[in-house]
């Protein structure tokens, strides 16, 4: 009778051990995402989500830690075109041109078509003048996903921030690359988004093990910039 | 035919504005116009110019109409989709009604930067010159005022023009 127990934990060990082998579970690696634009070049200022397909236990997640970042308005545009950051970061929204601008935050992919009034925000910042600070205004972000910015005076300028509810969205640097670290082994989906992408496509699965390179062709075609 | 006679009357009009542009420069003495916001190449108003724009309000009510007549416009109109008229309108007033010679004081960005997220070529450029003669036509602005108010703009298409 005092046998079966030892033979279940026995069992259950072999099987453990199996799955940690076989499955990696409980161990991370970095995966290098390369996303491609429509005529197959590296596509910079995309943001990549991996979602790994099993929540992984709390004490392997990087804890979010929120930040504090800037985006300037300068030369009739926003500096940087792209921001990601932690839930419950702040941003700080600075004019340094020498005339008006406003700033429009809008949640949602689709500035102007899924916009619900209490959903962003609206300011206006003055011109700067010389000898003067330059006007600023700091907004928390406590909405996760995409938020984007638009100017009410100058239409041409926008901008967006990813509001990251997980530590695995990363933006692609000027190669069209993003290095994510610390993702747990195992299944997972990547997502990606971009400002230009009116619909996402559909999430292309990986299987995160050691070494991970996913080149993830998409059909979004940035919009150029004149600086 | 007809646009072919557009054409020509729009170089007319430019060829026209560059000479006064040249010939006013004689008159730099006066009162010395230093680059600015407005215009990077500035030019002496001739005389009386903003006056008999209707000065400051008279120029206000030019611009808005001018404004939606490029919004209007089948060539240019799209150039405007994601603009903000009324701005627009008042900047381009702040901007006419300083480089004619009124008090005003153009606060926006140079014409560089103003147009740096659009592609302009030549040919909306001188679309642009098109629906503004048409625009000061239909307020009984002289040809002559016309082309006055064309030659302190004429040179700006060295910074507006940005696409081959």
């Amino acid at each position: 009778m005092t046998a079966r127990p030892t033979h279940l934990a026995r069992q259950a060990f072999w099987t453990l051990l199996a799955l940690g082998l076989l499955g990696g579970a409980g161990h991370a690696a970095t995966v290098q995402v390369t996303v491609l634009a429509r005529d197959g070049k590296p596509l910079p200022d995309a943001v990549v989500i991996i979602e790994p397909a099993q929540t992984p236990a709390a004490a392997t997640t990087p804890t979010l830690t929120p930040v504090q970042t800037h985006i300037a308005q300068q030369k009739m545009q926003f500096v940087p075109a792209l921001s990601v950051v932690p839930l419950g970061s702040t941003v700080v929204f600075t004019n340094l041109d020498g005339w008006e601008h406003h700033v429009r935050g809008i949640s949602g992919s689709l500035a102007g078509v899924s916009a619900v009034p209490s959903s962003g925000f609206e300011f206006r910042l003055g011109g700067r003048v010389e000898g003067r600070t330059a006007e600023s205004t700091t907004v928390t972000l406590s909405q996760a996903g995409p938020l984007q910015l638009g100017c009410h005076l100058h239409g041409s300028m926008r901008a967006s921030v990813y509001v990251a509810d997980s530590p695995w969205v990363v933006k692609t640097s000027a190669d069209g690359v993003a290095l994510l670290p610390n993702v747990p082994e195992g299944a997972a989906r990547v997502r990606v988004w971009h400002a230009e992408q009116l619909l996402e496509a559909t999430p292309t699965a990986i299987t995160v093990g050691p070494v991970t390179t996913v080149n993830v062709p998409t059909r979004i075609t940035p919009r150029r910039r004149r600086l | 035919m007809k646009n072919t006679m557009k054409t020509l009357l729009n170089t007319l009009a430019l060829s026209i504005a560059a000479t006064f542009a040249l010939g006013s420069t004689a008159a730099l003495a006066q009162g010395k116009p230093q680059p600015s916001n407005a215009s990077a190449y500035p030019v002496a108003p001739a005389p009386g110019l903003y006056q008999a724009f209707g000065e400051e309000s008279g120029i206000r009510s030019l611009m808005a109409d001018f404004v939606l007549r490029l919004r209007a416009d089948a060539r240019i109109g799209e150039q405007f989709k994601e603009t903000n008229l009324d701005n627009l309108a008042k900047q381009l007033s702040d901007q006419l009604c300083q480089l004619s010679g009124g008090p005003c004081v153009y606060k926006g960005p140079d014409m560089k930067t103003a147009h740096s997220d659009m592609d302009v070529t030549r040919a909306h450029f001188n679309s642009l010159v098109e629906v503004l003669q048409q625009t000061m036509a239909a307020r009984g602005i002289s040809f002559q005022r016309q082309n006055q108010m064309l030659a302190l703009l004429a040179p700006m298409h060295r910074d507006v023009v940005n696409t081959p």
